[in-house]
């Protein structure tokens, strides 16, 4: 299976500062990807030349298109959400529907109405007159009854309780994903995505950092609660993170054999808010 | 073309404002005003007032009104269609100004450009779709509603003049103008829309550049050039041709909004009759397709061809981040 997005030597340069800086990745088909990265790490600027929203310099190929030239067509596969939800404030929920049925091949109205069927979205409102809340609810709606072959989601959920979070999700893994269709998702909300996540990739400063599967992050990276006679044997493995919790001391090691960490103490895989909070230290400082 | 369809019906969406209410309000205002006014004074002329139409006084008229003024008041009464269109194109100019300058701006501004460009429709789809808008679609609306207006005030004077004795219905159902102008008015459109195009290329080019203000960079920068040609001239006197620039650059980009200013562009139109019952709208018709033999009109089109192709590379490429 060929590469979905194929990056090589991407760069993003404004005025004084890089935003992307001379990446190169694969993301094959049938994957979900998470790309995590503080504020200001080059994530929606990355997305933007995907979607052939802004100029880049480099190589970039989605779908077999290249975004600066051919965005049109690629137009056609790919539907996205880039940079928060934001629909149009004069426009009636009816208008929405009517206009994607119309202008777009690939949407399914009877599923978006199923999806807006579960919100208090009625056909009449308009979008100044719903909360943030409501705003993304149709959005989502609306993109998720789009067949793309790419669905690029930009902090999607921002604005929306934790109960339509949870349910927008599940919709997503449940109905729209499958085997021909690759997601890449962003959110602060690292959590929540986690257990729907095929693919890993942390960006920071405008650099990928790290870009793996899941499985392949639970193999690499390990959480050992330390005990306390075993804490300078520990440290020697020079794990990548390490806190405090009850008194214990928790660390965070990449690479070294699980076999190897049980005999410290006890082993669990690391959660990706941790991972990305232990790769990102000093990102601020 | 399916897609061009839904195009056109977002910006109708967005802008109905400007291009239903407006014109329309003006339009039922007028309505109403006029026919107190005409009913008022008609009942007034009982009790010994006067009543003009147009030149003719019909007090006291049933007695002296001959064959002869009665087709002149109602060919009077059915070139109403003129003034009162020109009423409604002019609430239209100001809303094809104000439509072209936020056409490619408002929805940068808000980022919803983000989700029309999520969509499988390219910029030049965009950019036609809203050209087509301002300047086919939006006159359409006050040459129609012209015809409602016209009808209703032809009623209500054909009513008072009856309340004064006279019978002129007949008279203006047989006047051709009533029938003629609007049509001869809508065959003016083409020019309207040939005439408009550079102006509003203009503005639309701006409205997909401007990062703020789309208002002052697309007014600003033609006059504050025309004031610098100006004050160069004054003090260098060296020939720079300034009043040829305000003429034919700042006059004709503005009066590019406003339909008819073409006849007053070219020298060999100044003389259309604007007379009841002479075929002043043939005459506007004759005088506007005669503009076509302009080159300057032709040289306007093809900057505003290059200026539209600028505002579809700036949608395209102009970066939101």
């Amino acid at each position: 299976m060929s590469a979905v997005i194929s990056a090589r030597n991407l760069s993003k340069r404004y005025a004084n500062t890089v935003a992307v800086d001379n990446v190169s990745f694969d993301i094959p088909a049938g994957r979900i990807v998470g790309l995590i990265g503080p504020n200001g790490s080059g994530k929606t600027t990355a997305l933007k030349a995907i979607l052939g929203l802004s100029t880049f310099d480099g190589e970039l190929n989605v779908l077999g298109f290249n975004p600066q030239t051919q965005r049109d067509e690629l137009m056609k596969e790919v539907c996205f959400i880039a940079d928060v939800a934001v629909l149009p404030r004069w426009i009636k929920v009816r208008e929405a529907i009517d206009f994607v049925a119309g202008t777009h091949p690939k949407f399914n109205r009877a599923k978006c109405e199923a999806y807006l069927a579960h919100t208090k979205l009625k056909p009449d409102m308009k979008v100044k007159q719903m909360s943030k809340g409501m705003v993304v609810q149709l959005h989502l709606a609306l993109v998720m009854a789009i067949d793309a072959k790419l669905l690029v989601l930009d902090e999607p959920t921002l604005g929306l309780d934790i109960l339509y979070r949870k349910q927008f999700y599940q919709n997503l893994l449940e109905d729209y994903f499958d085997e021909n269709k690759t997601i890449i998702v962003t959110t602060h909300q690292v959590e929540e995505i986690e257990h729907i996540l095929t693919d890993l990739m942390f960006i920071r400063d405008g650099r990928i950092v790290l870009s793996a599967t899941m499985d392949e992050v639970a193999d690499r990276f390990v959480e050992v609660m330390v005990s306390q006679e075993h804490y300078a044997a520990a440290k020697a493995l020079n794990p990548i993170d390490e806190r405090q919790v009850f008194g214990k001391s928790v660390m965070l090691f990449d690479g070294v054999p699980r076999s190897q960490l049980n005999q410290l103490g006890d082993t669990r895989n690391v959660g990706i808010a941790d991972l990305f909070v232990a790769t990102m230290k000093g990102t601020y400082a | 073309m399916n897609t061009m369809k839904w195009l056109v019906k977002r910006e109708y969406w967005e802008n109905k404002g400007g291009i239903f209410w407006a014109p329309t309000i003006v339009a039922a205002a007028f309505t109403v005003l006029m026919s107190i006014a005409i009913l008022l004074s008609a009942a007034g002329v009982t009790k010994g007032g006067g009543m003009h139409i147009n030149g003719v006084n019909v007090h006291q008229l049933s007695g002296v009104m001959t064959e002869q003024h009665k087709i002149d008041a109602a060919n009077g009464i059915a070139m109403s269609y003129l003034p009162i269109t020109g009423l409604l194109l002019a609430v239209m100019a100001f809303v094809v100004f104000f439509y072209s300058l936020s056409s490619l701006y408002d929805d940068r501004r808000d980022k919803s450009v983000l989700f029309w460009k999520s969509m499988p429709i390219s910029d030049s789809q965009t950019v036609f779709s809203k050209l087509f808008t301002i300047l086919v679609v939006t006159p359409l609306v006050p040459l129609a509603l012209g015809v409602v207006v016209t009808l209703v005030f032809s009623l209500v004077a054909a009513a008072a003049m009856l309340i004064l004795g006279v019978n002129l219905f007949g008279y203006i159902l047989s006047s051709s103008d009533l029938y003629l102008l609007p049509i001869q008015l809508l065959a003016c459109l083409p020019i309207f829309i040939i005439w408009a195009f550079p102006s509003v290329a203009w503005f639309m080019m701006v409205s997909a550049w401007a990062r703020r203000f789309p208002i002052l960079w697309a007014v600003g920068i033609p006059v504050i050039l025309g004031v610098l040609l100006s004050i160069s001239e004054g003090m260098t006197g060296v020939g720079i041709p300034h009043e040829w620039y305000w003429e034919n650059i700042v006059g004709r980009l503005f009066g590019g909004f406003i339909p008819g200013t073409w006849l007053a562009f070219f020298d060999s139109n100044s003389n259309v009759d604007i007379e009841p019952g002479k075929h002043s709208g043939l005459e506007i018709l004759k005088a506007s397709w005669a503009i076509l033999g302009y080159a300057k009109v032709w040289i306007a089109v093809g900057i505003g061809a290059a200026m539209t192709y600028a505002a579809i590379r700036l949608r395209r490429y102009r970066d939101e981040g």
